[in-house]
């Protein structure tokens, strides 16, 4: 019944596997590493890999950890069981070789392996077997809700609980049949997250997802406010009727224009920026610290060399998961008033216990700091990219092919999308690329002019030398028109005239709105960018969950092929108006485990960072 | 002699409490023998214990490149399955001719927990082995290249005049590139990245950052031989699985260079 079933440690050397078939689920088990483990979804503790599930539990105190692998069609219930019960025995059998690290020892696991199994297997079949109990009413859940309501009091409600749980398995077996029955993705690790916070939001997200509708009205309403207006006006679509007259006045790409436009003509520019954007991006300096240089680590070494004499002596406590709740509590409290998302907060507190559940430390540690450094350490790993982000390598590669490396900004109303677009375009200027913005944000009052007037400023700024295109050029066709069609025709222009950069700004869109959401995959799907950045403010708190969940979704649902486009980078605007409440960058990346390529910290052109991850966590944890 | 010894005694005699007057010969030795004990414990504080010279050789390099197989074959000789490494193996490792033993690292991969873990080593470096996927090294150069770079501008590595060793592991598989292939393209993305990365120079002081060199000579391509006079570093080819069903590994060139310069 099970395919796979290994211990191996945290260092990655398979003690013992059993195999159940032909293939190795080598793959499988390093991929639940990487997405679950090193990205502190430990919570959880089940993933899917394709048509695999994966189960697995963690020895802290000898630092394996035992996965399972079995097909998802069969719901194994009693497979938690039998990791707890493999876990005790193999610890008893090979604890001191493993403690010794004497990896080299042949691990003959398997005659215990089997016996266990078939005991679990048979308990479990015995326990289906027999007779399900009537529930008398007290126990059930409807005298819970009587209860609650202040009814009749419900006699056990622990006792209630108590069968749930029995009939909680059973519940959950349910829910897993019909997330199996959405057509799977190919993409695991979006799968994979979607699915994971979708179960968990499912019980408290079912509701929003209906209010959501009016949640995101009200949220356009507050964004782009209309006096005065009641009934919102129909959005006009691309091919719909116009008349001409409506199509003159609706026209404001026109070059005469601009007469009444930007009085910062050539005399007032304010060129002291020019030249401070030039090379690398500097990092975020909210507190300059100093760099944490080697020696407070030689310290901590020699301290220890010291400490762990009297270690010896003392003997070592075990940490549990009763000891460790208080100071979990506390850090999730903390992460939540500094704006971490609440159920991000609560998963990376669960992802802490797992990792510390019976860990054996010294008498001396006290709890508090214990729990406080190992939330530092995973904050690191999530904030850490899992792969480099480079821009500037990116785009000599790309140009070494002869193509332009394709940048697309999209995100909700008013996060400062174009603002930032201009942002980057400016640094890619003082680099000496030469940029093509697409406007492709039809939809917005002024937006082109906007762009337009960004553009200017920039040529300014940067002058075109003689005989040579400027630097920066803007591809616009006015409103009303299809953005995917004028961000194609961007790409075409750009490849034709050799230009390095193309900055896609798109519309603003609620992540709930069906059309809009189909129309940016769309864009997305048939012009493959090289870059998906998210624009996402630092001033959002539980919405980012809900803003970047259904823009993955989107663009995984709204894709033809098998590998879907989804977001790659987020671009984290709106920094200098949090001081310390900073949260928003951790939920950001961990619900897509993308990087966060940039950071806007004002609203000139120079406000452009990288993350520091050291300062950004210090600052969180403060 | 005697005198002053004479005069110790009354002095320490005059300063104790009456009942424990007549001891002052063992108190003074008792204070000598303390004072010379907390003189060598800060001794072996301020020395480090192990000698000056570094305690660890780092096995560093992307994820899946098979640094965790190749700790198993030098400490216990083995061959063993692997997973993705979340923490590190650490053992003691004593080379073939000179008896001083050091201790091996296996820091992991993945771009996550890799720079934390180098940072509890890099301090105290006796050698680092860089282990690279021959077989997968055209799409992962780019990886391996900004490891490699930034170990160079590592200043633990260039000032306490580490060796490198570059092992082209997975020499088994027939599509491995061998170790002068490695070398060249290595060189080549190098000199692109320096590209990118030297523009930084030019920017405004960065309060504080360290603003480090670019490798190699500005103006021709790089080449490993450009590097600075003590930073030493050497290619070699190896494979951790061996050939075949139950291979034996081929590391004799790797266990040499670790002999060498240990």
């Amino acid at each position: 019944m099970l395919d796979w079933f290994s211990i191996f440690t945290k260092g990655g050397i398979v003690l013992w596997y059993f195999q159940g078939q032909a293939l190795s689920h080598t793959p499988a088990v390093n991929s639940l590493i990487r997405s679950v483990i090193l990205q502190e979804r430990g919570g959880a503790n089940s993933y899917n890999h394709g048509n695999l599930t994966l189960q697995f539990k963690m020895d802290n105190e000898l630092e394996i950890i035992y996965v399972v692998v079995y097909q998802n069609i069969l719901k194994l219930a009693y497979v938690d069981k039998l990791l707890d019960q493999v876990n005790l025995v193999f610890r008893d059998r090979y604890k001191n070789e493993v403690a010794g690290k004497a990896y080299g020892h042949h691990f003959d696991f398997t005659q215990e392996f089997e016996r266990l199994l078939s005991e679990v297997e048979n308990e479990h079949r015995l326990l289906s077997i027999k007779p399900k109990k009537m529930k008398i009413f007290g126990r059930s859940k409807k005298a819970d809700k009587v209860a609650s309501t202040g009814g009749k009091s419900s006699k056990g409600t622990e006792a209630g609980k108590a069968t749930t749980t029995n009939n909680g398995t059973a519940e959950a077996e349910e829910e897993e049949e019909e997330d199996v029955a959405k057509p799977e993705t190919v993409k695991p690790s979006g799968s994979g997250i979607s699915r994971l916070l979708k179960r968990g939001l499912v019980a408290r997200g079912a509701s929003r997802g209906r209010g959501g509708a009016d949640k995101g009205k009200k949220n356009a309403a507050k964004s782009s406010p209309k006096p005065g207006k009641k009934v919102k006006e129909q959005r006009r679509w691309e091919g719909g009727a116009v008349s001409s007259s409506e199509a003159q006045a609706l026209n404001y790409s026109s070059p005469s224009s601009e007469a009444s436009g930007a009085s910062a003509t050539n005399g007032d520019i304010d060129r002291s920026m020019v030249g401070m954007m030039k090379g690398e991006l500097q990092e975020l300096d909210s507190n300059p610290s100093p760099p944490t240089s080697p020696t407070p680590s030689k310290n901590k070494t020699k301290s220890g060399g010291m400490f762990s004499f009297f270690k010896n002596l003392t003997g070592g406590k075990t940490i549990t998961r009763q000891a460790m709740d208080p100071a979990l509590d506390k850090m999730k409290e903390h992460l939540i008033t500094k704006n971490v998302a609440v159920e991000i907060a609560e998963k990376l507190c669960g992802s802490v216990a797992t990792k510390l559940d019976g860990k054996v430390v010294g008498s001396f540690t006290g709890i508090q700091s214990l729990v406080k450094s190992s939330m530092e350490d995973s904050l690191v790993q999530i904030l850490s990219p899992k792969r480099r982000v480079d821009i500037l390598r990116d785009v000599m590669a790309a140009r070494d092919k002869g193509q332009p490396y394709v940048i697309t900004f999209c995100g909700v109303n008013g996060v400062g999308k174009s603002t930032n677009l201009a942002k980057v375009c400016f640094w890619l200027m003082e680099n000496g690329l030469r940029v093509l913005i697409a406007g492709c944000d039809t939809f917005r009052a002024g937006a082109v002019e906007q762009l337009r007037t960004h553009t200017k400023h920039l040529n300014s700024l940067h002058p075109p030398q003689e005989g040579h295109p400027p630097m920066v050029t803007l591809y616009e066709r006015g409103y009303d028109k299809d953005a995917a069609n004028i961000a194609m025709e961007a790409i075409q222009y750009a490849r034709q005239q050799s230009f390095d950069v193309v900055l896609v700004d798109t519309a603003g869109r609620m992540q709930n709105n069906e059309p809009l959401m189909r129309a940016l995959a769309k864009l997305i799907r048939v012009n493959s960018p090289d870059l998906v950045l998210f624009v996402g403010e630092a001033l959002v708190g539980n919405e980012a969950v809900d803003q970047l969940l259904h823009f993955n979704q989107a663009l995984v649902d709204h894709s033809e092929e098998g590998c879907p486009r989804t977001i790659d980078g987020i671009l984290l605007t709106k920094f200098d108006t949090v001081d310390d409440k900073v949260g928003a960058a951790i939920s950001m990346t961990y619900i897509t485990g993308q990087p966060i390529v940039f950071v806007g910290t004002g609203q000139t052109y120079t406000d452009l960072r990288t993350l520091n991850v050291h300062a950004v966590i210090s600052v969180l944890l403060k | 002699m005697a005198e002053m010894w004479e005069q110790l005694r009354s002095s320490v005699r005059d300063i104790l409490p009456p009942d424990v007057a007549e001891y002052e010969a063992e108190v003074i030795a008792a204070t000598v023998v303390t004072s010379l004990l907390a003189f060598l414990v800060m001794l072996w504080l301020v020395c480090g214990g192990k000698g000056s010279r570094g305690r660890y050789i780092c096995l560093l390099g992307l994820s899946n490149s098979g640094k965790t197989l190749l700790f198993m074959r030098l400490v216990y000789g083995q061959f063993r399955e692997t997973q993705v490494s979340i923490k590190e193996n650490k053992a003691n490792f004593t080379p073939k001719n000179k008896g001083k033993a050091v201790e091996l690292v296996d820091v992991p991969g993945d771009e996550r927990v890799r720079q934390t873990v180098f940072n509890k080593y890099k301090h105290s470096l006796r050698a680092v082995v860089v282990v690279i996927d021959s077989d997968n090294f055209p799409s992962e150069v780019r990886g391996v290249t900004e490891l490699v770079y930034d170990l160079f501008q590592e200043p633990a590595v260039v000032k306490g005049k580490v060796p490198v060793l570059m092992t082209c592991n997975k020499q088994d598989l027939s599509l491995a590139k061998n170790k002068m292939a490695v070398r060249k393209l290595l060189e080549e993305e190098i000199s692109e990245l320096r590209v990118s990365r030297s523009a930084k120079l030019t920017s405004l002081g960065s309060k504080g950052q360290s603003q480090a060199k670019p490798l190699g000579k500005s103006g021709k391509p790089f080449e490993f031989s450009d590097l600075p006079k003590g930073v030493k570093i050497e290619f070699v080819s190896c494979s951790a699985r061996g050939r075949g069903q139950d291979g034996e590994a081929e590391l004799d060139e790797i266990t040499s260079w670790l002999d060498q310069h240990c």
